[in-house]
């Protein structure tokens, strides 16, 4: 009897897992899975110091090789792995965790009291998306961080000059991670481009579940050794994964914002200074970053904030008073608590002019 | 006279500079950026003797709206305002907005756009301008507690025009804002007085609405506190005038007399009657600002600076009623010892 139940969850199982493996997620796996093998390989050609990933992500890269050879079940529940990325894990949201939940409505709360009711973007139920339930919508720290960027963005004057503008949008993410807040900028501005540039390993998250995401999205790839001009024709895609090491030739005609969130802070000097200099050069009029000046496990950068003063005038907008995982302290709208010294800084700079 | 053949500028920045080397590329750049276009920036050196003028004539030569003048001699802080304002009025005579800027604060690309969108949208503004956030010398938000946006469209009363201009309006921030030309050249482009910023908005107010943009786009870099003593210093070269002494709600009430009462020169939006009754408010509001705690300062502040100042004062009679008795004791001393010497003692 027990042979025969077992033999038929087996069954079931293989089933299941055949399922997934025709089914669109995986199909969108498989798909960024080559891509990504095709940048490694390239990679080794095009290394160099200012490409070669800081020791921290270094580590991290090694914690999560296992997603380059995933099982459909893995891809299936994808951002349950991306605590690799974002430290978020699901068990930290399951119905137990009431303090955590009340943390996450207060924020939400305290967001949308400052303006954010039209920004609010919810995590998204696919490929095992999580969260606490809140008005029929999933909510948790990232996606209450990317609400808070959004709501930065607009208090700094960026978003009513992007929404002023008529043609399509092309925005650069450095450094996308699983791709959470390009779901969401893409949710708010249909009409936009949407460019990552990030270590290969990383694309393989963000592609798979931006594709599955949205599943009519135009995705484009771009390693290194591809033409000059391959993103000369961009605005025709909805997104484009461009390995790190192909930075020189991600060169789209137009660029409207470039923006980084909390990996900056993670990479060399060097390498923050390459991808401003980028940004700039690329005549970007608007450059976000919420980051702190240095992760404190990061020894390889002295402060982000100076470097991105070497290209564009930065200037801080005040958001809520403590950084994004932290929980806001109560009472915090009778006073306007001092933040601490050492915390994420939501900043936006206009280019400095080349004299 | 138009910088570029299609653009004619519809505003003009009028940027008094002295010795601002280290800040000022960060504010012209900001200005040079605005999304919108049409404007033109004209930069009057009072003769810095730092690099600003260096850094300025790079300006002017990289960037055809902008325009570079460096006086003879110094005029200080008020006359190099003034002389701004009357330069960009020969210069660009048909640019119906203008506005000072100062060498180290930040406007946001957008700040234009913004606030002449709003003043075109309303013929009876007289001036616009944006909310502010403090920033220190670095640069970094000081995240002080922004004030409401102003807006007194709607209030056809010019005495409650001028109540809001002094409860509701930090002058300081105002008088950087975007200004029809006829209105700033009729209110009186930045008296010989202390306090000009506050006499200049108040003037304004009284002409016509005050309209704040509800968004940051303005930062002001906070460098030291007011100090009336530090203004005489800065505001007049060589000695200062008398009535720079007097109470500033003193001198500005005359001048609200002067203009409003005897010129008439608001009417008919005020009149020679209306000018009387609006000078004694002034006097009023601003003797009873001049001498009540700003509204931010909470009670316990009050009491702190309070206790500070009988302390220091407790101090001071302390050490006066010192010196006296050693003022009275040392001839008694000195009475002392001729005695005795008189007497065959030794002393």
């Amino acid at each position: 009897m027990s042979a025969g139940a077992a033999e038929t969850f087996a069954a079931s199982l293989s089933r299941r897992v055949e399922g997934l493996r025709g089914g669109r997620a995986f199909a969108n796996y498989m798909t960024a899975r080559e891509q990504v093998v095709a940048m490694k390989e390239r990679e080794a050609a095009a290394s160099g110091e200012a490409l070669r990933p800081s020791d921290y992500w270094r580590e991290e890269l090694a914690g999560f090789e296992y997603m380059l050879d995933a099982s459909p079940l893995v891809v299936e529940k994808l951002r349950h792995h991306t605590y690799h990325l974002t430290g978020l894990r699901t068990y930290d949201y399951r119905t137990h965790a009431a303090k955590a939940r009340q943390m996450v409505e207060d924020k939400l709360e305290a967001l949308l009291e400052l303006g954010g009711e039209d920004l609010a973007v919810p995590e998204s139920p696919e490929l095992g998306g999580f969260g606490f339930e809140i008005d029929g919508a999933l909510w948790n720290v990232d996606t209450l961080k990317f609400l808070e960027c959004s709501l930065a963005l607009r208090r700094g004057g960026v978003l009513p000059d992007l929404e002023a503008r008529r043609e399509r949008l092309v925005v650069w993410e450095i450094g996308g991670g699983w791709g959470g807040y390009a779901h969401q900028f893409k949710t708010l501005f249909p009409n936009a481009t949407y460019m990552i540039t990030d270590l290969p390993e990383v694309l393989l998250f963000s592609a798979t579940y931006l594709m599955t995401v949205f599943p009519e999205a135009h995705v484009r790839f771009h390693a290194a050794g591809d033409d000059d001009s391959a993103l000369a024709d961009v605005e025709e895609a909805d997104f484009v994964f461009a390995a790190h090491t192909a930075l020189d030739t991600t060169r789209p005609e137009r660029l409207d914002l470039a923006l980084n969130m909390v990996s900056f802070q993670e990479m060399t000097a060097a390498q923050v200074r390459g991808y401003v200099d980028h940004a700039w050069r690329l005549g970007s009029p608007w450059l976000y970053s919420l980051n702190r000046d240095r992760s404190h496990y990061n020894e390889e950068i002295s402060s982000v904030g100076a470097i991105l003063r070497e290209r564009y005038w930065t200037h801080e907008v005040p958001m809520l008073p403590v950084s994004y995982p932290q929980p806001l302290p109560a009472k915090w709208r009778k006073r306007r608590p001092k933040p601490p010294p050492s915390r994420y800084k939501h900043m936006v700079g206009w280019p400095q002019m080349d004299l | 006279m138009a910088t570029d053949g299609s653009l004619t500028p519809r505003a003009v920045f009028g940027v008094p500079l002295y010795n601002s080397a280290g800040t000022l590329p960060e504010a012209i750049e900001s200005l040079l950026s605005q999304t919108e276009p049409r404007l033109a920036v004209v930069l009057v050196d009072d003769c810095s003797s730092d690099a600003t003028l260096e850094l300025a004539r790079r300006y002017a030569e990289h960037d055809e709206r902008v325009v570079l003048r460096r006086n003879d001699r110094r005029l200080g802080l008020v006359g190099n305002w003034r002389h701004a304002f009357e330069l960009a009025g020969e210069l660009f005579p048909e640019a119906p907005y203008f506005a000072w800027a100062s060498d180290h604060d930040v406007w946001h690309p957008r700040w234009l756009e913004r606030v002449m969108a709003e003043l075109e949208r309303s013929p009876d503004a007289v001036l616009g301008y944006a909310l502010a956030e403090r920033i220190a010398a670095h640069g970094d938000a000081l995240n002080l507690h922004v004030r409401p946006a102003y807006d007194s469209r709607g209030i056809e009363d010019a005495a409650k025009r001028l109540r809001g201009a002094f409860h509701g309006v930090v002058a300081g921030d105002a008088v950087y804002g975007l200004a029809r030309v006829p209105a700033l050249r009729a209110a009186g482009p930045f008296r010989h007085v202390v306090e000009p910023d506050r006499l200049l908005v108040r003037s304004l107010a009284v002409r016509g609405h005050l309209v704040q943009v509800p968004e940051t786009l303005w930062f002001r870099r906070v460098t030291s506190e007011y100090s009336g003593r530090r203004q005489r210093a800065s505001f007049f070269m060589g000695r200062p005038p008398l009535h720079g002494f007097l109470p500033p709600p003193l001198v500005h009430a005359a001048l609200f007399t002067w203009d409003l009462a005897v010129r008439g020169a608001a009417r008919p939006t005020v009149s020679r009657a209306g000018g009387v009754v609006l000078a004694a408010h002034y006097l009023r509001l601003g003797t009873a600002q001049q001498f009540e705690p700003p509204p931010g300062k909470t009670l316990a502040k009050r009491r702190r600076r309070g206790r500070r100042w009988v302390e220091a004062r407790r101090d001071r009679t302390r050490r006066a009623r010192r010196a006296a008795v050693k003022r009275v004791r040392r001839p008694a001393r000195t009475v002392r010892r001729v005695a005795g010497r008189l007497a065959g003692r030794k002393p």
